[in-house]
């Protein structure tokens, strides 16, 4: 019988796969499509309850009408992913005296130069990456957003989105840190340097000529945050344990169903307050991409993955 | 249910016996010419772990594993970091079961500070335990059939995980590493609802799969019903899993007979889980040393006397079977009521003393060694994994045997490197 049983052995696996030739496959067109096991439900933390509720543990969305800036999302996360830092807004003036604003103003050669050199600095790559601390990558091509004049000068205001960071003084360092190297060839001296945590300021001179950079810390009109003192995650480091989240006394942080974080370097990892603030809806993904060309379109379309 | 296979003698002593012939007949342990090289340390299967192999020709005479690659110290950082800020780094040695090494490291809190955790907590942790047995045996089985040269069973098992991987997520909120174990029950209650658009997958899945549509018609919104829904489904799966690779000729040549690990070397060995109770042994913490909900649920321990590679898959399939019984079992009897004590989220305060704990994870007894002082944080934590514990066989099983044998032998011991280096 043993032979019968072995026909039968080898046979029955022929006839289960056979089976699935006729029934309709089914594959979802991620990203094309968007995954339809997925809620949108995300996990949030009752802490008056002491529990939390059942959710996907995917991008964190921040409250800042609720963050005090405590740092118990901080603290717990020194512990587990050292993900999340507490980061000051910085802005970015340049403060010039009235004789060097009319000299601005009529195109004198070495303040163009110092001029150009530090806006110009704030679009390349960062001079260095100080251990956890974080500047944020949306940097748009720099002009001038605004002159103000102030007592004793003008103020220049860069067309900036805010820099986020644990110091005033890590812009300088990151940012500035290359024009000055370029300025310094061309003859510039440095002069007063101040830094405290929340505001940082260098001074440059040629000649005599005075240039001034300051960084200052952006109020963001919250009452219950005084300090303007916010979480920013790094995604390279953040393990989605869902922890800060139980953390937080005031519900400010809570997770939701995003999963979807590529990015094509690892600064871009780095979410500012202000993209966490964004509700996932502002951050969906899915659809045809936009860098495809028109014969790309055209075959996902006959191709239906759209 | 209990092994009806257990008495297959069918093709025993064929392969087994024609390869020691060979040994014999060519002398090697004396004048052969051997050639010694090593397989891996790119992995030659799972993770990053080295065999230096010694032939004759295509017999294997000697293998010497060489462990160590992926050493993480997760010993060591247990120390620096809290009580509670510990579980999300204790998944990572085995992200597949992660509900199996924190289990036992909450158990061990737990009895230390001296409290129980709320019923349904049990219950709870439980289904979560199960859920992640499954989706760790079906990637083993899985990954059998590449090794075994059927890539149907390997599309298969990872086809029908991805339903228990939602329910998880459903759950803990994350396919793999939840960190839904926490001292003094779990982080969250199961959802009351599951949402539509997964209801309605699961209805095109079921179609798809079985030919059918689901027998009440509707499959329900509710968990209890959706999580019994898919138990049943995956169930009816196993059922076709069998003829589709465990009773297949060609599954039975590749395993039966090859890695024949006896009673006695089993015991005296001290292997544990699935390689244990495939040579024979009746033994599961669960049934030994019962904690949390498992007392009140009836389930079986499958054991196979085959003591062999195919023994100890048949083992994992049949736990499958048990472990949807479990869950089954788990949710209709899940009382209502809390599911956590009353505590800080993130920070907890453990008496100083020592204790000791373990759980069946899936690829056997895990167990954890505490010892407090009383702070913050542990003085010292020992981490002793079933993957370490079923490492020792390894040199025994992969000898006298042929090279095309390796990674069979290899992968019926459901050997997990990182799990073991830790």
């Amino acid at each position: 019988m043993s032979i019968l049983r072995d026909v039968k052995r080898t046979l029955m696996p022929i006839y289960s796969g056979l089976k699935h030739v006729f029934l309709k496959p089914y594959t979802a067109k991620w990203p094309y499509e968007n995954i339809p096991n997925l809620s949108d439900e995300g996990y949030r933390y009752d802490p008056k309850a002491g529990i939390g509720y059942p959710g996907n543990k995917g991008r964190h969305l921040l409250h800042m009408e609720k963050c005090t800036g405590c740092g118990s999302c901080d603290l717990t996360c020194q512990n587990i992913a050292e993900a999340i830092t507490m980061t000051y807004g910085f802005d970015v003036v340049i403060a010039l005296d009235e004789r060097c604003y009319e000299s601005f103003k009529e195109s004198k050669p070495e303040i163009v130069e110092a001029l150009d050199a530090i806006v110009s600095s704030f679009s390349a790559e960062p001079s260095r990456i100080q251990y956890n601390s974080l500047s944020s990558f949306l940097w748009t091509p720099t002009d001038i957003k605004q002159v103000t004049k102030v007592e004793g000068g003008y103020e220049i205001k860069l067309n900036l989105e805010p820099i986020f960071d644990v110091r005033a003084v890590e812009v300088l360092y990151q940012k500035v840190y290359h024009a000055v190297e370029n300025l310094k060839t061309a003859g510039w001296e440095l002069g007063k340097f101040e830094a405290t945590t929340e505001s940082a300021s260098i001074e440059l001179s040629k000649q005599d000529f005075t240039v001034k950079v300051l960084v200052r810390k952006i109020d963001m009109g919250y009452k219950q945050n005084k300090r303007s003192l916010f979480p920013s995650i790094d995604y390279g480091r953040c393990v989605m344990c869902g922890f800060c989240v139980d953390a937080c006394p005031f519900q400010a942080l809570e997770m939701t169903g995003v999963f979807e974080l590529s990015a094509t370097s690892k600064r871009e990892l780095l979410y500012t307050p202000n993209m966490l603030a964004k509700r996932p809806e502002e951050f969906n993904i899915t659809g045809i991409p936009p860098e495809l060309n028109a014969i790309e379109r055209m075959r996902m379309v006959f191709r239906r993955v759209w | 249910m209990d092994l009806h296979l257990g008495r297959i003698t069918w093709f025993q002593g064929g392969r087994d016996k024609v390869a020691r012939e060979e040994v014999k007949s060519l002398e090697v342990y004396e004048t052969g010419p051997t050639l010694t090289f090593s397989m891996g340390p790119q992995h030659p299967g799972t993770g990053h772990f080295r065999m230096v192999i010694t032939v004759v020709g295509d017999i294997v005479v000697r293998c010497d594993p060489d462990p160590g690659f992926v050493h993480r110290g997760e010993e060591k950082m247990c120390e620096y970091k809290t009580w509670i800020t510990n579980i999300p780094h204790l998944e990572r040695p085995a992200i597949l079961d992660a509900a199996g090494m924190t289990y036992p490291y909450v158990l061990a809190v737990e009895r230390l500070m001296g409290v129980e955790p709320p019923e349904r907590a049990k219950y709870l942790r439980v289904i979560m335990a199960e859920l992640q047995r499954i989706c760790s045996h079906l990637y083993w089985l899985g990954l059998m059939g590449v090794f075994a040269g059927h890539a149907t069973m390997y599309m298969w098992c990872f086809g029908d995980r991805e339903y228990l991987v939602d329910l998880t997520q459903l759950i803990g909120g994350q396919r793999i590493t939840h960190s839904y174990f926490v001292p003094g029950g779990v982080r969250n209650d199961a959802p009351s609802k599951v949402p539509r658009e997964l209801v309605k997958n699961f209805r095109t899945y079921y179609r798809m799969m079985l030919g059918k549509d689901y027998p009440s018609g509707e499959v329900p919104e509710d968990f209890r019903k959706y999580v019994l829904a898919v138990c049943d489904f995956f169930d009816t799966r196993l059922d076709e899993y069998y003829p589709m690779l465990l009773d297949s000729p060609i599954f039975i040549y590749r395993t039966k007979g090859i890695g024949v690990l006896k009673r006695e070397d089993a015991i005296s060995l001290g292997v544990v889980g699935p390689v244990l109770r495939g040579s024979g042994v009746k033994s599961d913490t669960r049934i030994d040393e019962p904690y949390d909900a498992y007392p009140y649920i009836k389930f079986n321990v499958p054991t196979m006397d085959g003591c062999d590679s195919y023994s100890r898959m048949m083992v994992g399939y049949y736990e499958m079977k048990e472990s949807v019984r479990i869950i089954k079992q788990a949710v209709e009897q899940m009382p209502e009521g809390p599911v956590k004590l009353k505590q800080h989220p993130v920070t907890i305060k453990v008496p100083a003393g020592e204790v000791f704990a373990s759980a069946e994870a899936a690829r056997g007894q895990c167990s954890f060694y505490i010892r407090s002082d009383g702070t913050d944080k542990p003085y010292r934590v020992k981490i002793c994994s079933p993957s370490f514990r079923n490492l020792i066989a390894m040199p025994y099983l992969i000898k006298d045997v042929r090279i095309a044998d390796i990674p069979i032998i290899y992968w019926s011991l459901n050997y997990w490197p990182v799990e073991c280096d830790r």
